[in-house]
């Protein structure tokens, strides 16, 4: 049970580590400089 | 003429109910990383645009024209990759998509002319997405679930491939920076050909959703019968009213809000910063949209979700234009921004049963492309005549007000059951 609670704490952490990166990732010079190419992203 | 009730029970096929749902979970799993692979891929084009322009003496317009016909193809193919895949199954479906995807991508690489481009880009691609998109996925996934897991299963996969939307920008873009947009490409094809061997965990048999256990012959209506019933049905055309709507909206927003907040006076770290809200916050929006889709009656959600859309648009546009008004506009819009999808196609499949799901659900994203490719041309036409968005922003708020009075009336109970009922009356 412990075990299970430690890896979902983990896996929570983990998770929210990899989407925060992400997130920076779109707020970094090059991705600002690429705004004019992200408006056909969509 | 009166039919039987759609089963409401998974599509079992002769096994024990612990397999069947052993089986569902896996093809929720790679349901869930196809749509991450097809929406995520596709995602990140916009990134291409100036590199490829600029190499091969391109104006903008080619690399635009390229993706207006790709986003046109998927739409109107995808009624039929949905027929195709409630009649021979989703897996095989998937597996020409995929084949079709990876293949656009990997002719993408080449140094090419503006009429190959827009054969791969536009007309391969835009069909391979057709043959692996949410349509394809939610059909599969909700023949193999339990009506009561249906939302919650359309809601976790959307919310992984809104995951991969929200990802793959700040990967692909320093790929492209490092290797170049050929090698970038064929990565993105190696990426898209996963969805081969994923396809595996969706194989369906033929009429797979028709045949409940024991029945030796579909039950339900056939293919033409269905179309017939739902363009017969006034809750069909609200739903598919209302998502037209949600495709305005969306594209409208996604292709003039950076250019809009640059009209504003912000820098242009604050579009940045609201994209990737947006993003962000649509992993949570689309999970919580199957989470409450499964407890709440889903066309009051929607009502909901239209309402919330039209008053955080008004508010946005009434307001004194700050960073921090345009973050909460991209919190706000982002909970709401592909929440509609898993609403809407649950819809479909309690009101018209999912024999047929891939095909109707494929008719009423039809209706959410032409949404889209309005929300982006209009948007364009009124900035150029007017020097300003804000009649867009005003129509936008109007359709979604509407959006919301279109779907409030929609009924949740199945077709055949009300037919049943109106033959015992």
């Amino acid at each position: 049970m412990t075990g299970r609670v430690v890896g979902a704490i983990a896996l929570g952490l983990l998770a929210s580590l990899m989407l925060v990166s992400l997130f920076l990732g779109y707020t970094n010079p090059v991705m600002t400089l690429s705004l004019d190419r992200l408006s056909v992203c969509f | 003429m009166t039919r039987e009730a759609p089963t409401q029970q998974a599509p079992a096929r002769g096994a024990p109910a612990g397999d069947r749902w052993a089986t569902a979970r896996l093809m929720l799993v790679a349901g869930s990383l196809i749509l991450a692979i097809s929406l995520g891929v596709r995602h990140s084009f916009g990134l291409f645009l100036t590199p490829m322009s600029l190499d091969s003496g391109w104006g903008r317009e080619t690399f635009a024209f390229a993706m207006a016909v790709q986003n046109l193809v998927w739409g109107v193919a995808q009624p039929v990759a949905g027929l195709l895949s409630d009649r021979h199954g989703a897996g095989r479906v998937i597996l020409g998509g995929g084949v079709l995807y990876a293949a656009g991508l990997a002719v993408m690489a080449l140094p090419q002319e503006a009429t190959l481009f827009t054969l791969s880009a536009g007309v391969l691609i835009g069909l391979g997405l057709s043959g692996c998109s949410f349509p394809i996925i939610f059909g599969a996934i909700s023949r193999a679930v339990p009506a009561d897991r249906r939302s919650l299963a359309m809601g976790i996969s959307m919310s992984v491939g809104s995951f991969g939307q929200f990802a793959m920008l700040p990967l692909v873009l320093p790929l492209i920076g490092g290797i170049g947009w050929s090698s970038t490409l064929l990565v993105l094809a190696t990426l898209a050909a996963l969805i081969l061997p994923l396809s595996l965990a969706l194989a369906e048999g033929r009429d797979a959703a028709a045949r409940p256990v024991g029945a030796p012959e579909p039950t339900g209506p056939t293919a033409r019968q269905a179309i017939g019933e739902a363009l017969g049905s006034r809750d069909f055309w609200l739903l598919s009213l209302g998502f037209f709507v949600c495709g305005f909206q969306v594209v409208f927003i996604a292709v003039h809000l950076p250019a809009y907040l640059q009209d504003q006076g912000l820098p242009p770290t604050v579009a940045t910063t609201v994209l990737a809200l947006i993003g962000l916050l649509n992993i949570a929006g689309t999970y919580l949209a199957g989470v409450w889709g499964g407890r709440h009656r889903k066309p009051m959600l929607l009502v909901g979700i239209y309402l919330a859309r039209a008053a955080a648009i008004a508010a946005f546009v009434m307001l004194p234009a700050t960073p921090w008004s345009a973050y909460a506009f991209g919190v706000t819009m982002g909970l709401f921004w592909l929440s509609t999808v898993p609403l809407t196609n649950e819809i479909v499949a309690a009101v018209f049963g999912v024999r047929n799901m891939a095909m109707l659900g494929g008719v009423v994203f039809l209706a959410h492309q032409i949404g889209s490719f309005l929300g982006g041309w209009l948007g364009g036409i009124a900035h150029d005549r007017t020097g300003s968005y804000d009649a867009v922003w005003w129509i936008a708020i109007a359709l979604s007000v509407a959006a919301a009075a279109l779907n409030a009336p929609i009924r949740e109970t199945p077709l055949a059951r009300r037919q049943a009922a109106g033959a015992a009356a």
